[in-house]
């Protein structure tokens, strides 16, 4: 199986001769069968693991590149493989540079799943993150991801050296026969976070994501929201749960656990007030890492407090909320991709130009509130189970007695409850208008459903879906090997039927189907039985707005909510502390007629502060005009009551 | 053991023909009380109920622009609210679905139906239902985090996530003053009240809808407002409810109980929806935020002290 890998791996350096020469559907249909093939090797390995890893002739002799296909990386090659051949299956003619940029780009995120040393884990994220930055139009963003990646980058290099300096080997085994200690084991820790982060978009560090996506072309952007951020967190899962063995201390949990709520808040927030796609997508790609973040943390805290089950339940949670990052996610990708590929701009659509197209492309609208529902965390789709998991195992979090772990627990929860509600907002919002209502431009009316090959990048993905949605204790059985080998120990029996525990509660989802299933069908009978057959249709009655000018054939679209207004509950209450939103009337002055203009805008506070940080020139005007601080705001005041009193209640806690 | 079993599925299909029909008498109920508490004339209690019915005679009209959301959404919202319902105990404990009736899945199929709710108000391309879809939103995100530190504080007091359990736990304790647990409630019944309220002139029904898809979206409407007051009084007023292999007549002692429950919290609502109280919502719900985290936080240094 491992010497079918590594042929395959050479297939995927072949196929920059079709690249080279512009032969794109060549390069489609080799690429989309070769993924295809990953994704095959994938789910044997998933029921086969194998232990030894396969040296590459690569590298020096004394370290050559290791691939391997264990249960950890099986769980992540078959939902990689097959998002990598459904984004293949979007390939269009383009410029040289672009189709050159895809097999790198395939290559890297395979050999980050596949990797068994360290060396090649990052080269593979590297090659990935640099043949993304090629294939950008646009530069601006390009350098801003590159520059975060190589950060990434550059940091899990320094963990994996430090881990390796005791170990003498930077291969998989050999890291986890000498664990790290004391300073050192903090370091692999504190780099491993910092490099997944920058490199997956974890907020605070996410400032790249939403541009990056949005220059990206059809077929990179599914992989760049999908694939590289679950990856990159691949990494610092392997470097601080599974390589730094289970001696380690349960603060180690905190760090992920906090930071993961923040994503997820921050990742919901934004994918609220983005008005573009792609932008949107960002906002979900934070909050889905952060969720798989989330998980890895409570997983660690657990393990170092010697609790199993809750430890398991974390972390099942954790690899299914990557596998659905990488199938759900992927697939609301690749719906937007079709969408902007047949009716708007590929880059920098927005949601004010679009609407109605669930009439004209019902694959495309199907396939896209599968996935969105799903990001949503409703039942019965793949995202609650994935969810239900985390929420159960963040419940159990308190029985750590330590009052410090349980206030973080309790501050997660809250980030983790809004933040999932404003992620379910957005995601309802994004379907709405772009699928719901009246077209907002005239191109949008005019679009058709997903061409030839891009039906079967729809369909597929979503069939996938919904049943990973229907049969999680499938998925749960799979996932078995992978949740072992993590932990270091044998799974407890009662994640593979998703049981909290022993006593705790199910999550059964095959009943709730048959129940909701027959209650819809009883109501249908019910409702259809007394009722005159058909429908009657009318003209829209418009809410009193006059008649829509004469070139306007489908209606003024200003007469339909817009991106902002949605948000607007939202941004009342959230905007200013979150994201810096200002808006106002500004009136006209007395005496003239023009009307009053509404006017708004918001930015990135913690990309702001970032770069502000890392900006010599503005560090050095600080220190020139430094004059006295400014009086802290009264929310300063308050937060500083609120975290006095939170110390007094730990103190209390704490006392023998 | 198959005399059990006989007897929970029993009561669970007498408790979900009682709920499809006492929603909509509640909704009755409560525009009775209102009216009489404006000094109106009152309406008659089975309006709803005729409402629904005559409804459901009339063929749907459709808006041009309206697609299949308009027509599957009813169907969706409606048996999702009323799965929802059929999860949460109302005279019985242990009934056929008392495994599955996870807190966190009655949750989430709230939202699901809100969701559905949200895109039908949207389908047609109407300003007032994109807003209205956005208010209603809102709402659910920001009442999540709320609703997820109450159950942290039940899952404290009880173990587990399964309604049911808690239900049967807080039962079987003797009434006692429980500080945590009353902020809990007070919590909770913020976020139920303002669940169940309304915005003034949203009825909580998409503007579009008619025909039959008005009458399932009433039905909807009524038994969310039904849930809301199952849920704490099944919590917090768990006194009467009876095993649901106990027999006919205990069961009717229990539906007894849940009505007087009923009439306990739907007279408060009764009198709060009289006054207009929550009109600043998010400012609402971020109270019931704090009494839920200070619920939490003093769970944990009991659980400290103990």
């Amino acid at each position: 199986m491992l010497l079918i890998l590594a042929l395959m791996l050479a297939g995927c350096c072949a196929l920059m001769l079709p690249a080279a020469l512009r032969l794109w559907a060549v390069l489609r249909l080799a690429a989309a069968a070769l993924m295809a093939g990953f994704a095959v090797l994938g789910a044997l390995a998933l029921l086969a693991p194998e232990a030894e890893p396969l040296a590459l002739p690569l590298g020096p002799p004394w370290a050559a590149a290791l691939v391997g296909l264990d249960a950890v990386s099986a769980w992540f090659l078959a939902p990689l493989g097959a998002l990598g051949c459904f984004s293949a299956l979007l390939l269009r003619p383009a410029t040289r540079t672009e189709l050159l940029a895809f097999p790198p780009l395939l290559l890297g995120l395979v050999l980050a799943a596949v990797a068994a040393d360290g060396f090649t884990l990052v080269l593979g994220l590297l090659l990935a993150a640099v043949a993304a930055w090629a294939a950008l139009p646009e530069r601006r963003a390009a350098r801003l991801m590159l520059g975060f990646a190589l950060t990434g980058g550059l940091c899990l290099m320094a963990g994996f050296a430090l881990m390796s300096a005791g170990a003498g080997s930077l291969g998989f085994a050999a890291l986890r026969a000498s664990p790290p200690e004391g300073w050192m084991a903090a370091a692999v820790l504190v780099l491993a976070l910092l490099g997944a982060a920058a490199l997956g978009g974890l907020a605070p560090l996410h400032g790249w994501v939403a541009g990056a996506l949005s220059a990206a072309p059809a077929q990179v952007a599914p992989l760049l929201a999908g694939a590289l951020p679950v990856l990159a967190l691949l990494a610092a899962l392997r470097l601080v749960l599974e390589l730094s063995g289970p001696a380690q201390p349960s603060w180690w949990g905190l760090a992920p656990l906090l930071l993961g709520g923040f994503a997820v808040l921050i990742g919901g927030f934004r994918a609220l007030v983005e008005d573009g796609l792609r932008g949107v997508l960002g906002g979900a790609v934070t909050a889905g890492l952060g969720l798989f973040a989330l998980g890895l943390g409570l997983a660690l805290l657990f393990r170092g407090s010697d609790m199993d089950v809750p430890a398991a339940l974390a972390l099942a949670g954790a690899l299914l909320a990557g596998a659905h990052l990488l199938l759900g996610v992927g697939l609301l990708a690749l719906a937007l991709s079709v969408v902007q590929m047949q009716a708007g701009p590929v880059a920098g659509a927005r949601l004010d130009a679009l609407g109605g197209l669930a009439h004209n492309m019902p694959l495309a609208a199907g396939a896209a509130l599968v996935a969105a529902l799903s990001i949503a965390a409703l039942p019965p789709f793949a995202g609650f189970a994935a969810l239900w998991l985390l929420t159960q195992a963040l419940l159990a979090a308190w029985r750590t007695q330590q009052a410090l772990y349980q206030f973080a627990a309790l501050g997660t929860l809250i980030m983790l409850g809004l933040g999932m509600g404003l992620l379910a907002m957005a995601m309802v919002r994004l379907w709405g208008m772009v699928f719901l209502g009246r077209p907002r431009s005239p191109r949008v009316a005019g679009a058709e459903d997903a061409p030839g090959p891009a039906r079967a990048a729809l369909l597929f993905p979503a069939l996938a879906l919904l049943g990973l949605g229907a049969l999680p204790p499938l998925a749960m059985a799979l996932m078995q090997g992978a949740v072992e080998q993590l932990l270091g120990g044998a799974a407890p029996a009662s994640i593979l039927g998703l049981a909290a525990g022993d006593a705790g509660a199910r999550y059964l989802v095959l009943p709730v189907l048959a129940v909701m299933a027959g209650l819809m069908a009883l109501l249908w009978w019910v409702a259809r039985r007394r009722a005159p057959k058909g429908l009657a249709e009318a003209p829209l009655w418009q809410g009193g707005f006059i008649a829509p000018p004469p070139h306007m054939p489908f209606g003024d679209p200003s007469t339909q909510v817009s991106a902002e207004g949605f948000a607007a509950p939202v941004l009342a209450v959230l905007g200013g502390p979150l994201g810096g939103y200002e808006a106002r009337v500004l009136a006209a002055p007395p005496g003239s007629v023009a009307a009053a203009r509404f006017e708004s805008r918001w930015r990135d506070p913690f990309t702001r502060a970032l770069v502000r940080l890392t900006s010599l020139r503005h560090q050095a005007s600080l220190w020139a005009e430094r004059g006295r601080l400014p009086a802290p705001r009264a929310a300063l005041r308050v937060g500083f009551l609120a975290l006095l009193a939170l110390l007094a209640l730990l103190v209390i806690a704490e006392r023998p | 053991m198959i005399l059990s079993v006989t007897a929970s599925v029993l009561a669970q299909w007498l408790h979900g023909a009682l709920v499809l029909a006492l929603a909509p008498l509640l909704a009755g109920v409560l525009a009775m009380a209102g009216a009489r508490l404006r000094g109106r004339r009152m309406p008659s209690v089975l309006d709803p109920w005729r409402e629904i019915w005559r409804r459901c005679r009339q063929r749907p009209v459709l808006a041009t622009t309206a697609g299949p959301v308009t027509r599957a959404a009813p169907y969706v919202a409606a048996a999702s609210t009323w799965l929802a319902l059929l999860l949460v105990p109302g005279f019985a404990l242990g009934m056929a679905l008392a495994p599955v009736g996870d807190v966190l899945l009655i949750l989430g199929l709230l939202g699901l139906s809100r969701a559905a709710a949200a895109l039908a108000e949207m389908d047609a391309g109407t300003a007032e239902g994109g807003i209205r879809a956005s208010g209603r939103l809102a709402v659910g995100a920001f009442a999540a985090p709320v609703l997820l530190l109450c159950l942290l504080v039940l899952v404290m007091l009880a173990g587990s996530s399964n309604l049911d359990a808690i239900a049967g736990f807080i039962h079987e304790t003797p009434p006692s003053p429980h500080v945590p647990l009353a902020l809990t409630a007070a919590a909770l019944l913020a976020v139920a009240l303002a669940g169940a309220l309304g915005v003034a002139g949203d009825d909580g029904v998409p503007a579009e809808a008619s025909g039959r898809h008005l009458a399932l979206w009433r039905l909807e409407g009524s038994m969310r407002l039904l849930l809301w007051l199952c849920l704490p009084a099944a919590l917090f007023l768990p006194w009467g409810l009876v095993p649901a292999d106990a027999g006919p007549l205990a069961w009717l002692l229990g539906m007894a109980a849940w009505l007087a429950k009923l009439a306990v919290l739907g007279g408060l609502l009764a009198v709060l929806r009289g006054r207009g109280f929550p009109a600043r919502r998010p400012q609402f719900l971020g109270a019931a935020l704090l009494l839920a985290a200070l619920a939490a936080a003093l769970m944990f240094v009991s659980a400290g002290l103990a």
